[in-house]
């Protein structure tokens, strides 16, 4: 399912995930476009959420979990390679999870965490200026610019999860993944986080996994669908929800199944 | 396969049902029309006019109902194709309601001294419309491609025929100058029954979209 037309960021080839005997993928291929939105959906269990892990190498920690395939970033980057250390790849491919999760700290301390640890800045005052840009293109600076030394678990569960992009941008990815970023948010946060993801594929790949139809057809470019580890169909999204091509798509969007 | 939810699965089904039965509705009436003009009866053509008000109801209980599921539950795929076309196809069997009104209304007041050969002509139009708007309304729901494209080319056969009907006319007029009247009543039949022609062909092309997700630009 290639497009030679379009720049990826990222490349995978022959994926297969397994839980021990059980088959969580089932060679998948997958292409995600530089600096566009791709949304992987499917019904609980199909694999999405374990495919979007494997691309910054959150399975790795899973005893009984094996990743097999090509994850190949820029054509040039071996993400499962023995000489990519892991904190080289986050530093490369941050996360979004579904439930907001800042540390205990500062507003302040969430964003400027990262930076530090990855000796992105040399000053306290080029620090200042990393979280101050990131709160910015996370959309949260300014409800937060008088309190940032407040603790982060007092922010709403909205802003919460702004903070968490803010704290995956801070240390500057070029790929975003987000696993239902949008789930444990009311309408408006949901749209904030909306928009933002709209703005920030200008600077980001993004890639997210979502259980809502509605927003995979309103956020992404291009969508993929899967079911039981199987990649049954990828292409635009616009077509993916008007006419997709294969029949369990077409169940599976309509609510006929999952 | 059917829709999880059995409300949405029965939001659908209401849909077509209405459809079906607005589409019986019209087939009635345009079979009540055409004996309109073959036999003057201005009974039957009442039964017409007031038929087009069921005709009326239903396009807007259809469009309520369309409104309603897309506001409530955001349909997709094939379902967002559905009732998109849906939308579009009662407004076209609408104006064919509309149409045969005309026919109907015109009809039983053409003279009975207007030549049969002349009614028998425009009865062979009827007819082909008729049948085109049978055979459409059957694809609609059969929802078959290549029925439903060939149907749509099926139009060009009315055109001519509606193009040789008014020739027929107006030579008519032209050496029955007492009969204008008449022979612009006749013409007005042969255009309503064009235009139904031209709204059946809309429909096929929508169930052209239907089906296959774009438009037949052949």
């Amino acid at each position: 399912m290639v497009d030679n037309n379009i720049n990826f960021a990222l490349k995978t080839n022959n994926v297969y995930v397994h839980y021990g005997s059980k088959m969580a993928i089932n060679n998948v291929s997958l292409d995600f476009p530089k600096n566009e939105v791709t949304s992987l959906i499917g019904p609980s269990g199909c694999g999405k959420s374990t495919f979007l892990r494997c691309l910054n190498r959150m399975n790795d920690v899973i005893d009984n979990c094996k990743v097999e395939g090509s994850f190949i970033m820029n054509d040039t980057i071996d993400i499962y390679s023995n000489d990519l250390p892991i904190e080289s790849l986050r530093e490369k491919i941050g996360m979004v999870f579904q439930k907001p999760n800042p540390f205990p700290k500062s507003i302040y301390e969430n964003v400027a965490y990262g930076p530090k640890i990855h000796g992105i800045t040399s000053s306290q005052s080029e620090l200042d200026d990393v979280v101050k840009e990131s709160l910015n293109r996370a959309g949260l600076y300014d409800e937060v610019k008088d309190r940032l030394d407040d603790v982060a678990t007092g922010l709403s569960g909205g802003q919460q999860q702004r903070l968490c992009i803010a704290r995956a941008i801070s240390i500057k990815p070029e790929i975003i993944l987000m696993d239902e970023p949008c789930s444990a948010l009311d309408p408006i946060a949901t749209a904030k986080i909306e928009q933002l993801i709209n703005e920030l594929k200008e600077n980001y790949t993004i890639i997210i996994v979502t259980h809502s139809m509605a927003q995979a057809s309103r956020v992404s470019y291009k969508t993929a669908f899967f079911h039981l580890g199987n990649l049954i169909e990828y292409g635009d999204t616009t077509k993916i929800f008007t006419k997709p091509d294969n029949q369990k798509t077409n169940d599976y969007i309509t609510g006929r199944f999952g | 396969m059917q829709h999880t939810d059995k409300n949405y699965e029965n939001q659908i089904n209401s849909i077509n049902e209405q459809l079906v039965k607005m589409g019986s509705i019209l087939e009635q009436q345009f079979s009540d029309a055409l004996k309109v003009v073959a036999s003057r009866d201005q009974n039957l053509a009442n039964t017409v006019i007031e038929k087009d008000n069921l005709i009326n109801e239903l396009n807007h209980e259809i469009s309520d109902l369309v409104f309603q599921i897309i506001a409530m539950r955001q349909p997709m795929a094939d379902d967002l194709r559905f009732l998109f076309c849906s939308i579009k196809i009662i407004r076209d069997l609408e104006r064919i309601g509309d149409h045969l009104t005309t026919v109907a209304k015109k009809g039983y007041r053409v003279s009975t001294n207007i030549p049969d050969q002349l009614i028998e002509k425009l009865e062979v139009l009827g007819g082909k419309a008729s049948v085109m708007t049978h055979d459409a309304l059957n694809c609609l729901f059969d929802r078959k491609l290549a029925d439903a494209d060939k149907i749509a080319e099926r139009d060009n056969i009315i055109d001519d025929l509606h193009g040789s009907f008014i020739k027929d006319v107006l030579s008519y007029m032209k050496e029955h100058d007492d009969f204008i009247p008449d022979s612009l009543a006749l013409i007005q039949i042969s255009k309503g029954i064009e235009r139904i022609g031209d709204y059946v062909t809309n429909i096929m092309e929508e169930v052209h979209f239907l089906i296959e997700g774009k438009y037949n630009n052949s």
